[in-house]
């Protein structure tokens, strides 16, 4: 706690009592109460699945599960690139940042279109937010997913923008780790997502 | 890679201190590394649907998904190296997260259960083997192929019987055509059992030194009536050269029916 006085005065980098900056324990405590925020929408898809009460597709019927592995790829990748972009700032490189942000959002935006794509198929062979208590569960707990997603692509994007600007820094590397965390996030409830939701659904 | 981490390890202390030098992050390398392992991961996740591990399977996969999501939080998130504080506040919120989502499921009766008298999953979705495993307004149908190259594999090595199937409501003007087809798929299966060594499979009968099977496609048998030709079936007959062994005391009157439906629908000259 002592380094503390050393460092320059940044709203960003002030460590409190904890030794820590301010913003990344904000951050932190957020994403935990993410989990907490898709553990439930995960136990209601389990619990409600099973409660057929309307006719309704099946997940087996429904699930592409080559599509979904392709856009699992397709998020990794991104949380690949993101890495990039944080190192990148840290290191102080505002170019590279500026390349690997705007990849990052380009690869989230694919993973949005594979979602867009397979909502829409969905809907059309008769699985809606309606039919029925897996309907109802599957889209609102990929459906916020794919809001996370799209919320981390408007931020991505609004460094990227702000980085010709001159605003995003070697003093702003710690905002640019903290979008990484939480892009970094939305992979991981993901990789739950794509497992125990998807592949599960197909195992014996 | 370990270089990298002790390389971590080092640059760890001033973490603690609360400093952010912008040089703590590993190697563009070591993040590759671990880049390149999550999606071979992703990829035998894909794969292991094909491979017969029968009842592992799912821990198979759970237990992949649990090492990919480690090296997220772990390397990408940077939380291995990162503060105490982070560490505690993440996993101590994300273990009370998974086991409310366990409490809330077992609270609710929805864990899987591979107990087929009790196991919701199991007896309410999918895998019915015939009508009696659904209602009296549906019936067992089998689902088209799960559009992924391993389950179309494997439906094939499971030989016709779909891997999966489900009730499904049905209408009434459907199910009561199936009600009438009943009888004559029935007495298809004793026809092919019983009867079929001499009537053969097309019904054109057999001549031998011994053996005539009538042709049951010919006009002039199905002449003789519906009655004259179930009095055959359950007496026997004399033919010119070869005997039609009577067949009351072996097939049921029912059965005798059903093999009289099977015949007349599938032989009798239109």
């Amino acid at each position: 706690m002592s380094a503390h006085g050393d460092l320059p005065i940044n709203h960003q980098t002030e460590g409190t009592s904890l030794g820590v900056p301010t913003i990344k324990l904000t951050w932190w405590t957020f994403l935990s109460s993410e989990c907490m925020f898709f553990g439930s929408l995960l136990a209601t898809y389990f619990s409600l699945k099973p409660n057929r009460v309307t006719p309704e597709p099946l997940p087996i019927e429904m699930f592409d599960l080559d599509l979904t592995t392709i856009s699992t790829f397709v998020l990794l990748a991104s949380s690949f690139l993101m890495v990039l972009a944080v190192n990148a700032a840290a290191d102080g490189n505002a170019k590279k940042t500026r390349l690997w942000l705007l990849a990052t959002a380009f690869f989230g935006c694919i993973f949005i279109g594979f979602q867009a794509y397979e909502f829409t198929e969905f809907y059309a062979k008769g699985l809606t937010l309606e039919s029925g208590t897996f309907g109802s569960s599957f889209f609102t707990l990929t459906g916020f997913h794919g809001f996370h997603v799209c919320i981390g692509i408007v931020w991505l994007l609004a460094l990227w923008v702000l980085s010709f600007t001159g605003w995003l820094g070697p003093e702003r590397a710690l905002t640019v780790e903290v979008c990484g965390l939480y892009w970094h996030f939305v992979d991981i409830v993901w990789i739950v997502i794509f497992t125990i939701v998807y592949l599960v659904e197909f195992a014996p | 890679m370990s270089e990298v981490i002790n390389e971590q390890d080092k640059t760890d202390a001033t973490h603690h201190e609360g400093e952010h030098d912008g040089h703590s992050h590993a190697s563009t390398l070591f993040y590759t590394g671990v880049a390149i392992a999550l999606a071979i991961v992703t990829y035998i996740e894909w794969a292991m649907l094909d491979w017969d591990l029968g009842k592992w399977t799912k821990p198979g996969l759970i237990i992949l998904s649990v090492g990919k999501f480690a090296a997220v939080v772990a390397y990408f998130m940077h939380l291995k190296f990162d503060a105490e504080i982070f560490k505690r506040t993440f996993l101590g919120v994300l273990g009370l997260a998974v086991v409310i989502v366990f409490v809330v499921m077992a609270a609710l009766g929805s864990l899987p259960d591979d107990n087929p008298e009790t196991g919701r999953l199991h007896a309410s979705i999918r895998n019915c083997q015939d009508h009696s495993d659904c209602g009296p307004t549906q019936r067992c149908r089998p689902i088209p192929a799960p559009k992924t190259a391993a389950a179309l594999r494997k439906a094939k090595g499971l030989g016709e019987r779909p891997v999966f199937s489900k009730c499904v409501e049905v209408p009434k003007e459907v199910r009561d055509a199936e009600g009438k087809d009943k009888p004559a798929r029935e007495g298809g299966e004793i026809y092919a059992a019983v009867c079929v060594a001499c009537h053969q499979k097309d019904g054109g009968g057999m001549l031998g030194p011994t053996v005539l099977g009538a042709n049951l496609a010919s006009a002039e048998l199905w002449a003789q009536g519906d009655g004259a030709l179930r009095n055959s079936i359950v007496n026997g007959k004399q033919g010119k050269i070869g005997v039609m062994p009577a067949q009351a005391g072996i097939l049921s009157s029912e059965e005798i029916d059903n093999v009289l439906a099977y015949i007349k629908t599938t032989y009798a000259p239109k």
